[in-house]
Order: structure tokens, then C-alpha cells, then sequence
């Protein structure tokens, strides 16, 4: 509803016209109408100011969001007055949502001293990023609605969207399996495998049967026996940000598939419950270390979120400086932002991975099928060539490969179920 | 709610009808009560129009109303400008009569536009004739006008107010109307005891023109013509007028026309209302002792306000003892006040006359010792406190 009275301007106008015809004709009728209307318009002011005293407002609404999801935006309303407030209105800027503004009316009675909480539904119907929510304004109309009165609070809460992420089926078969023992990964070095590791002076939480009776007798304090940690197979993500994979605009740019592809990935190992660790190299390190839980998933779309494709550095490499955070049966995701690459030295690469019981996977977006925006457009001869002999290099080292070029959308290929069978696309 | 609104609408009707009839027109009772049931029968069938008119394109709908709203504006403008610079019985009766039956088309087509502001100003426009006569008749039009007005602003704003926020209307209809009657009712009978008091007297006198039988004088063909010259050209410069103040708004809203901002006003999901506890504030009102013991707990408290007043607060972690540990001086009066508080305030023992006069003494020999020698005591923080203009200390 318009804030604007759709009555004061006609009424005023009328009440200006009463006032000249009642000093042209001599009627204090008329005069004296104009003059009790100005009255209840100044009135109406004071009682729209008076009504705002008082009267608080607050919002809790979670940080961040996926893309097409509808979420609850809670707003407290307290009244700090000492009289009961009615007919409040709350108006908030939902960022991520296509409405300019969403507007709640609180009809009261909302005695003093009290708080009543409203929520509106929101739909997240912006593209993946960084979005606020704010200001948000608290007013109320005059019995009349002639006149509002608002009062803004100009915080901004920062809300993120999340690209929304597919479940890989074709994973399902492959990749990083859920570790034997779960357990937090900020935890001390120890954990409860076979190897022995030592033995340490005995802490509160410690079960009493590690006691090591021998070296409690020695030092005369109780202690403990410690064992080495389980080998924790994880799911990482290796993102490549070099530079030189920037192609297209908008959502049919390479950054945008980079981001869907890997956001996907995280979502699908999470769902399984795998460790999972993104590593990549942009202006500055994108690194998430490895973890599990929605706070470890939001941690990692977070780094997606705000990545930008400005590295010099290629993904080979990267993998080459991350390699020794892979133990024995992870799984090695690399998402390739162009078939441009050195295929001798993502051979050797790959080679290495595989030599240390890693179990490489790759998801290339083709830049060459892109507009591309700082270099001449690539014949579509090469880029079939380039596409091809990359496929043909992976394939040949058994590694389960999928190519996704701008011709279709990341979603509708990552949820086909055959997405890494495909050794007819290397032999043609 | 609409229906409180339609009656509104339908009072100012016959109040604005009325009034010019009575100020103007030859009315008989029986006549106004003709008027009261056409004007009723109009608006019904103008309400039942409205949901045949909301088939129509909302924005054809809009184009319409507001040609035939500059129209109207302007014909009666015009009407009320002549009416007032020229105060004839009998054009003053011609306009009555006219823009009376006119009501009733306007009535008719009320729904045509979400705000009845047409149907409004028309009313508006007769009780503006009957204001012209003068008198008691004037001072009650403006009143009544005045007051129905502002209720039907007022039932109008909650009916939208509600509707666009998807909620019920009819549990807050009896709060929306007395809000809007506590606003507008005291100004309305202000100004029409002020306006009756001011001119009890009517400004214009009817003359009456005495005619004979049987004799129609020459002029009065051609006084019939003038009339009709005067309504022609009245109705013509209304519609060109209007047709200019038309064209004119519309390159003025056009050219104002910004971005259409979209708004949503979802039906809010209510929560429960649930009392503000204030976060950090701890009360500080006392538990209450009564008799001995409380007069004896009260001496002690005084003793710590005026203490920490002369700049040695007791530290939230000291215990009475502790306190009078550190206080010290002077120590005889100081150990009976603390001795006695502690005895009251956690003993089971029955707190004699004694043990007040000893703690209120002791209490009162303290604190003028520390008036004589005012004592400073260093306020300890935590490490992480943070210092009062919200920086830490390195």
C-alpha cells in the first residue's frame, strides 16, 4: 500500500476552494469548514508523530540462503511505550527478492511492554551472491491515514545466496567414502586407531581405562595412553580460477559453471557425509580445510560464492601444492575451467594422484564453446580438437571425466546418471 | 467494514442533498424522504455495479474515471465559482436541483474508482450551497459535513490498510471508527457551535417577486433564454476545461513517473505477543524487610550507597565482613553496623530496638567519617572488560 494519503491532497484542494468561495461570498460556513479541515490535517500530523514513540523493531533471518529457496524473515515488533500500540507497519528490503520492499501490518492491540513477532515469507530469487537485507522501517498512520510516520533502522544484515546445487547421482559409485569413525576434525591429532602414539598426563574427559598403569606408577600422575588417528578419506575439490578460463558473461560465463559444478559437488559429498576440503587459487588462496556439517558446506560455498577466475595459476599446479592434504582413498575433484591445458603435465599430475591411492575425477567446462571476452573466438575445429584430445588423454587414464560446454545448462548434466560413462565421446 | 463505509458515504449523500434542498430548494418532508430512499436505491445499485465495473481493465477503468473526475471537477468548480460570485436565490436553486439529481448518477457509478473521491466532492459541492445561505442551517452543513468526512477518510484508510495486507477487517472495525470519530468529531461540533455563534444570520434574503395572474411579462422569454446560455456555457467550458485539466495532469504524472516500485505485503504469520524482559537491567528495587529487621537492613544499605557515593563502592564479590575489612575506618561503629546487618539480614534470631539504634548509629558514624576523609577505592576490571568508550586495554 502507497504511503501517500489519496485523500489529503483532494481534501486539502477542496478545503482551499471552500476557504476562496467563503471569503469571496461572505459565508464563515465555508470558511470555518476549510478551517476545521486544517485542523484535523494538523492533528492527524502530531498523532502519526506521536504514534512511532516507543516502538522497536528487530529482524532474525538466517545469513544465507540457496537460490529458488522461501524462508522466513522473522520481525520482532516491541513496544517500549506505555500505552498499547495498533496498527503498526513494518516495512524491510529483502535483497534477494524481486518485491522492492515487503510490508507487514501489525492490526495490535500490542500491549506495552510486549513484543509480538511476524514473519513474512520470502522467495530467493536472485542469482547466487552477496546481498543485504535492510534497512528496515517501522511507522504507523494517523487514525485518519492522512499522514505516515517512519522511523528507519538502518542496519543491514549481509545475506548470501548460494547457487543452487544439484545431488551428483553418478557420484554415488565413485569418489570419497564417509570415514569408519566420524568424528570433528579440530580434534586433537589422537584418535582412536590401533597404532599406539605415547603417552600423555591424564586430562578430565579422558576414559579411565587408557590409564597406563607402568608410566602412572613412574611419575607418580596419572596417565594416559594415546593411539594415532584414523587415515580419514576425504572428498576435495580442486577449483581451477586461473585467469585464462574467463569466457562468456553473465550466466553463460565460465565463472558461473565453475561455481554450480563445484557448489554441487560440495552439496553431494556433505549428503553423504564424506570429509570435504575445496582448494583453489584466485587473487588469493581459496582454501577450506577439511571438515563436515553445514557450517563446514556453508564455509565452502561461501569461498564459491565470492571467488572471481583472476589466478595465474593453473590447476595442475594447484593440485601439485596440495597434493600431500589427499590421504590414501580420497578422492581428487577437478573442476577444469577450459580444455586449454598441458596435457602432459596433468598426465604426470594425475599419474602422481593415482600413485598415492587417489582417486582423480574431472568435470571441464569447455571455454572455448563460450563468447569469449578478452581474446579472438577460437574455430570451432580447434576447439573440437582440444576437447577431444583432452578427453582422450583423461579417459586413457581411467580418470571418469564429463565435459559441459555452453550449449547446455550445468544442472540438467550434472544430474544425468550417466555422467562419467562416456568412453564413445573419446574414441569419436 | 465496507459496509460501515457505504453507510457513511450514503449519510454524506443525503446530508449534502439535504442541506442544499433545505437552504435553496421548496422541500416538504415528504420530499426528502423521496430523496433519502432514491439516493439509498442509487448507491445499492452503484455497489452492485462495482463488481460488474471490476471486470473492466483496472488501468482502461482508471482512464475513464479520471476523465469523467476532471469532468466533474470541473463543472462544479465552476457552478460553486458562479454560484459565489453571484449569490441568486434562483440560480443558487437551479445548481441545487441540478447537481442533486446528479447525485444519483454519481452514485451509481461510485465504484468506478477504488476511492469514492468523485461521489465525495460532489456532496462536498452541495453542502458548499447550503453553506452559502448562512445561518444555523450553514454552521450545522459545514459540521456534519466536516465530521462524516472524516469518518469516511478515516473507515476508507483501515479498509485499504487491511485489504492490502490480506487481513480480516471485521474484528477491527469498531477500534477504526472510533479512532477516526475521536479525531475528527471535537473539531467538527467546535466548528459548528463557532460558526453558528460567529453568523447566526443568513446572508442571503429571498426576495419574493409578486406575480400577477393571467400577465406573463415580455422579459421572461428571454430570461428563460439566459438561463439556458448560462447553462450551455457552463457545461461547454466545463468539458473543455476538463478535457484541458485532463491532458495537463496527465503530461504532469506522466513526466513525474519514476520507477514502478514493487511492493509485497504477504499475510504476515503472527507469533505470540510475549513480554519484553529488559536484557541487563536488573532491578534495582530492594526486597522488602519489615519492622526491625528492615530498618536494620536498610541503615546497612545506606551505609553502602553513601559509601560507594564517596567513591569506595563495595565490590559485587565482597561479602559484608570482607567490606568492612577493607573499609577499615572507622571500625568500632563499622563492625556493630555490619555486625547487626548480618545478623538481620541471615540470622533466625529476633532483631531487638538495640541492634537498630546500633546499626543506624553505626551506619551514621561511618558515613560522616567518610565525609570528613572521603576515600578513594581502585575499581578492578577483567582483562577483557571492555573501558567505557568500548576500546580494551592493551
Amino acid at each position: 500500500m502507497d504511503t501517500e494519503s489519496p485523500w489529503r491532497g483532494f481534501l486539502t484542494a477542496m478545503a482551499v476552494l471552500a476557504a476562496l468561495l467563503g471569503f469571496a461570498s461572505g459565508s464563515v460556513a465555508l470558511v470555518g469548514f476549510a478551517v476545521g479541515w486544517g485542523v484535523v490535517s494538523g492533528l492527524a500530523f502530531l498523532t502519526s508523530r506521536r504514534r512511532l514513540q516507543g516502538l522497536e523493531v528487530r529482524r532474525r533471518l538466517p545469513a544465507s540462503a540457496f537460490e529458488d529457496d522461501l524462508l522466513t524473515v522473522d520481525l520482532l515488533i516491541e513496544n517500549h511505550a506505555t500505552r498499547p500500540a495498533r496498527f503498526v507497519v513494518v516495512n524491510d528490503v529483502f535483497g534477494a527478492g524481486l518485491a522492492d520492499r515487503q510490508s507487514v501490518l501489525e492490526a495490535g492491540p500490542l500491549p506495552e511492554l510486549h513484543r509480538r513477532i511476524l514473519s513474512y515469507r520470502a522467495f530467493v530469487a536472485r542469482q547466487w551472491g552477496l546481498y543485504t537485507v535492510g534497512p528496515l522501517s517501522v511507522g504507523g498512520y494517523d487514525p485518519l491515514g492522512l499522514f505516515f510516520a517512519r522511523k528507519e533502522i538502518l542496519k543491514l544484515d549481509p545475506f548470501e545466496v548460494f547457487p543452487k546445487a544439484v545431488e551428483i547421482e553418478s557420484l554415488s559409485a565413485r569418489g570419497g567414502r564417509a570415514t569408519v569413525a566420524p568424528h570433528d576434525v579440530t580434534a586433537s591429532a589422537a584418535g582412536q586407531s590401533l597404532l599406539f602414539r605415547g603417552v600423555r598426563e591424564f586430562r578430565a574427559g579422558d576414559d579411565v581405562r587408557r590409564i597406563h598403569w607402568p608410566a602412572t606408577a613412574r611419575r607418580g600422575v596419572p596417565m594416559v595412553r594415546e593411539y594415532e588417528r584414523d587415515l580419514q578419506p576425504l572428498f576435495m575439490v580442486l577449483l581451477d580460477l586461473d585467469r585464462r578460463g574467463r569466457a562468456g558473461v553473465g550466466r553463460k560465463s565460465t565463472l558461473e559453471y565453475l561455481v554450480r559444478v563445484s557448489a554441487s559437488l560440495l552439496w553431494t559429498a556433505h549428503r553423504r557425509g564424506d570429509v570435504l576440503a575445496l582448494v583453489g587459487e584466485s587473487d588469493r588462496p581459496v582454501l577450506v580445510p577439511a571438515g563436515q556439517g553445514e557450517a563446514h558446506l556453508a564455509a565452502g560455498l561461501h569461498e564459491l560464492v565470492v571467488a572471481r577466475q583472476r589466478g595465474q595459476v593453473p590447476l595442475v599446479e594447484v593440485v601439485e601444492r596440495h597434493r600431500d592434504l589427499l590421504s590414501p582413498g580420497s578422492t581428487a575433484a577437478l573442476v577444469l575451467g577450459t580444455t586449454e591445458i598441458d596435457l602432459d603435465a596433468l598426465t604426470s599430475t594425475i599419474k602422481a594422484l593415482q600413485a598415492g591411492a587417489v582417486k582423480p575425477l574431472a568435470l571441464v567446462v569447455d571455454a572455448l564453446s563460450f563468447t569469449p571476452v578478452d581474446r579472438p573466438p577460437t574455430p570451432v575445429e580447434v576447439a573440437r580438437e582440444r576437447r577431444g584430445a583432452l578427453e582422450e588423454r583423461l579417459l586413457s587414464l581411467r580418470v571418469p571425466t564429463t565435459v559441459l560446454d555452453a550449449s547446455e545448462a550445468p544442472e540438467d548434466t550434472l544430474r544425468r546418471p550417466d555422467l562419467f560413462d562416456n568412453p564413445e565421446r573419446a574414441v569419436s | 467494514m465496507s459496509a460501515l463505509a457505504s453507510t457513511l458515504l450514503y449519510l454524506l449523500a443525503l446530508d449534502g442533498v439535504a442541506m442544499a434542498m433545505l437552504a435553496w430548494g421548496e422541500v416538504t418532508p415528504l420530499g426528502l424522504a423521496g430523496w433519502a430512499v432514491a439516493l439509498g436505491v442509487a448507491l445499492g445499485l452503484g455497489e452492485r455495479a462495482g463488481l460488474e465495473l471490476a471486470s473492466i481493465e483496472a488501468k482502461r477503468r482508471d482512464k475513464v474515471a479520471v476523465f469523467l473526475g476532471a469532468i466533474h471537477v470541473s463543472v462544479l468548480v465552476l457552478g460553486l465559482v458562479l454560484a459565489a460570485g453571484s449569490l441568486t436565490p434562483k440560480l443558487l436553486r437551479f445548481l441545487t436541483h441540478v447537481l442533486s439529481g446528479y447525485a444519483l448518477l454519481v452514485l451509481l457509478l461510485v465504484r468506478l474508482t477504488p476511492h469514492p473521491r468523485a461521489a465525495v466532492g460532489h456532496f462536498l459541492a452541495l453542502i458548499a450551497l447550503a453553506c452559502l445561505k448562512g445561518g444555523s442551517l450553514a454552521a450545522l452543513a459545514s459540521s456534519s459535513a466536516l465530521a462524516l468526512t472524516g469518518l469516511l477518510v478515516g473507515l476508507d484508510h483501515h479498509i485499504q490498510l487491511l485489504a492490502a495486507h490480506r487481513l480480516d477487517d471485521r474484528p477491527h472495525s469498531a477500534r477504526a471508527f472510533w479512532r477516526a470519530a475521536l479525531l475528527v468529531l471535537p473539531v467538527a461540533l467546535t466548528v459548528g457551535v463557532a460558526v453558528n455563534h460567529i453568523a447566526p444570520d443568513e446572508v442571503v434574503e429571498e426576495v419574493a417577486v409578486e406575480e400577477e395572474e393571467g400577465y406573463v411579462p415580455l422579459d421572461e422569454k428571454e430570461k428563460r433564454e439566459l438561463d439556458m446560455r448560462a447553462l450551455r456555457v457552463l457545461v461547454l467550458t466545463g468539458v473543455f476545461g476538463a478535457v484541458a485539466v485532463y491532458v495537463v495532469g496527465r503530461w504532469i504524472v506522466r513526466s513525474k513517473r519514476g520507477e514502478p516500485v514493487a511492493i509485497e505485503t504477504p499475510e504476515p504469520l503472527k507469533g505470540a505477543v510475549e513480554r519484553i524482559r529488559p536484557e541487563g537491567r536488573e532491578s534495582r528495587r530492594l526486597p522488602e524487610y519489615r519492622g526491625s529487621r528492615g530498618r536494620v537492613v536498610r541503615a546497612y544499605l545506606n551505609l553502602l550507597r553513601g559509601a560507594e557515593r564517596a567513591g569506595f563502592p563495595r565490590r559485587p564479590s565482597e561479602t559484608p565482613d570482607e567490606f568492612a575489612v577493607a573499609l577499615a575506618e572507622p571500625r568500632e561503629p563499622l563492625e556493630g553496623a555490619t555486625e547487626t546487618f548480618v545478623h538481620a539480614r541471615y540470622g533466625a534470631a529476633a532483631v531487638g530496638d538495640e541492634d537498630v539504634a546500633r546499626a543506624e548509629a553505626g551506619a551514621d558514624a561511618v558515613l560522616a567519617h567518610l565525609a570528613r576523609n572521603p576515600r578513594r577505592r581502585q575499581v578492578v576490571r577483567d582483562a577483557d572488560d571492555a573501558r567505557p568508550d568500548g576500546t580494551k586495554p592493551a
